[in-house]
């Protein structure tokens, strides 16, 4: 079982994790794999289960049941050797408040097992090098994430763990954080990061999954996710048809809410094209005009909508 | 979760080279911030010395056979251990369990036992520092002498910080807050300061709790110090027999394995209360 992470091993692997505390089963089966030099998003509502999937790939806790791989080793068990490989960002806090900003990267360079880059660089990377001497306790809660990113990547770390990293941050911090995000991806760094911000992983991930109550509910690419939630056709009901006189377009019943029509269709873009001809070969039949006529494919956040509310 | 989970205090993987260096690189880190937090530097680093100042006003009278100050003095010298690596660790650990910042070392490279070596290494060399300091007064002021022994007295004194260090982690596991400890300190200091004849001795006591109180952790310090310091047998009855320099650590080795008895069982108990996070809530 030799598998350095390079040689088409992944470099995280999940197998049918549970996680629980006391009575509370917070991960309940979930399963993935992400593959060297991939950035891998877990999306999910406060609750789903992200932080505690990805604190076990910290090694911070062992599984209750399942097993993890991070780089080929258990990370709880074998942490010794995987801890000098991987960098994490935890959700919150963890800083020496009476330190001040250069004092803080010091340190944790001085103690790094690689040093690539010079305690200035790291400090400007993230735009902190003004701040170098200010404690740690007075910086706004962004520029306190922007530090835990420039403490978490300072050794080029082959594992990345980003426990919502632009939480707090104005969005110019964020489009920067992005910026440093994709470098290390370019750069080869594997990354998994957790997120409730859609736009975030449209941007950056190139797998994702969607957690909902400790289950995996959807995973795939970006475009997969969206293309298996299918097309919509919506329109303003008219009101001289009664609801039960709209057409039925490809085998698909409409549904009627505020005033909205809506049709859900298949993925299949053939579906969607007869269905809108049909549906305007009904409406000049019936003399109709249809108003605020939409054709679209399903969003990111359709999608995660519909899984977060147990669709 | 505790079902299997492996023990929390763990040693596996541990490299001595690394080891070393990074618990040297805390040590300079911990004594930073000791400097600037107020009420760290109150508890280690002030406190004590006043502490063993009051000895320095005690300018007459005998007690167990050496003047009442150098008597408070020796016993002084152990109780500032107390204050320096056991109170100001258990708020150390406890505040940086709550912030976090235990929780980021554990995710870093940072070995668990460097993590521990680091802050103990700190309050030893201060803890070292303020005796050295103490026992100069002492010469200056009350007539007091350089120790009889002076490497068993450094030997108490170390093995006494290194001590309460896994006393102070097991002891920050049920302490909530940094506030907090200092009422989760208190009956420790109680117990501790009133079975280790650090100021007064025990001998009006009857005879089953004078050997509890001798099995205290305070009390082999305070014994092992004093040994040292006035090349007396402090172990057997006062009048203390005067011991030469290889006998004193004859004397002196039965409480020194008490002291490492102590540093065993306090790991244990580590083991069993210390958390590296706040608890879920």
């Amino acid at each position: 079982m030799i598998s350095d992470g390079t040689r088409g091993a992944p470099a995280i692997e999940v197998s049918d994790l549970r996680q629980s505390y006391g009575d509370f089963e917070a991960v309940r089966g979930i399963s993935f794999q992400v593959q060297p030099g991939e950035l891998f998003a877990l999306l999910g509502t406060n609750g789903a289960g992200k932080t505690t999937t990805i604190e076990v790939l910290e090694g911070f806790s062992p599984p209750t049941a399942g097993s993890v791989r991070v780089l080929g080793h258990d990370p709880y068990a074998e942490r010794a050797k995987v801890r000098s490989r991987t960098g994490l960002m935890l959700q919150e806090g963890g800083f020496f408040g009476d330190l001040t900003v250069a004092e803080t990267v010091r340190f944790w360079r001085d103690v790094s097992p690689r040093k690539p880059y010079s305690a200035l660089e790291i400090m400007e990377r993230v735009e902190l090098a003004d701040k170098a001497h200010v404690r740690v306790r007075q910086l706004s809660g962004g520029q306190k994430r922007r530090l835990d990113l420039a403490l978490a990547t300072l050794a080029q770390p082959e594992v990345l763990f980003l426990d919502e990293p632009t939480t707090g941050m104005d969005p110019e911090a964020r489009r920067n954080t992005w910026a440093i995000i994709r470098d290390l991806v370019d750069s080869g760094t594997t990354v998994l990061l957790t997120t409730h911000y859609l736009e975030e992983a449209e941007q950056l991930a190139s797998r994702l999954a969607i957690m909902h109550a400790g289950r995996i509910e959807l995973s795939g690419t970006v475009a997969e996710v969206v293309a298996a939630h299918g097309h919509s056709i919506r329109f303003q009901h008219p009101a001289q048809v009664a609801a039960h006189h709209l057409p039925e377009l490809g085998g698909v019943r409409p549904q009627v809410e505020g005033g909205r029509v809506e049709y859900r269709l298949s993925p299949d873009p053939v579906d969607t094209q007869q269905a809108l001809a049909r549906l305007l070969a009904w409406a000049s039949d019936h003399h109709l005009v249809l108003t605020r006529l939409e054709v679209r494919s399903a969003s990111l956040e359709d999608v995660f909508l519909e899984v977060a509310h147990g669709a | 979760m505790a079902l299997n989970a492996s023990p929390s205090l763990s040693l596996q993987g541990l490299q001595p080279s690394l080891l070393i260096s990074h618990t040297w690189r805390l040590a300079r880190l911990d004594l930073t911030l000791l400097f600037r937090n107020r009420m760290a530097f109150f508890t280690a680093i002030a406190f004590p010395l006043l502490l063993g100042s009051v000895a320095l006003l005690l300018r007459s009278g005998y007690v167990s056979g050496v003047t009442t100050g150098l008597y408070t003095l020796t016993g002084m010298l152990a109780l500032a251990g107390f204050f320096v690596t056991f109170m100001h660790l258990t708020t150390v650990f406890t505040v940086r369990r709550e912030e976090l910042v235990l929780k980021r070392m554990r995710g870093s490279v940072l070995s668990e036992a460097a993590i521990f070596a680091g802050s103990g290494l700190a309050t030893t060399l201060v803890y070292v520092a303020q005796v050295a300091v103490l026992i100069t007064l002492s010469i200056v002021t009350l007539g007091g002498h350089l120790p009889r022994n002076l490497p068993l007295l450094f030997l108490g004194v170390v093995l006494g910080s290194v001590m309460f260090v896994p006393l102070a982690a097991a002891l920050s596991g049920v302490t909530k807050s940094g506030e907090s400890a200092q009422i989760t300190v208190l009956p420790a200091m109680l117990v501790l300061a009133a079975t280790s004849q650090a100021s007064f001795p025990l001998t009006g006591m009857p005879e089953f709790l004078q050997r509890i109180a001798a099995s205290m952790p305070l009390s082999p310090v305070v014994d092992v110090i004093r040994i040292g310091y006035f090349g007396l047998d402090f172990t057997a009855a006062a009048p203390h027999p005067a011991v030469g320099f290889a006998e004193s650590w004859a004397v002196a080795a039965p409480r020194l394995l008490l002291i490492a008895a102590w540093i065993v069982v306090g790991t244990l108990i580590a083991r069993k209360y210390f958390r590296w996070e706040p608890r879920h809530g």
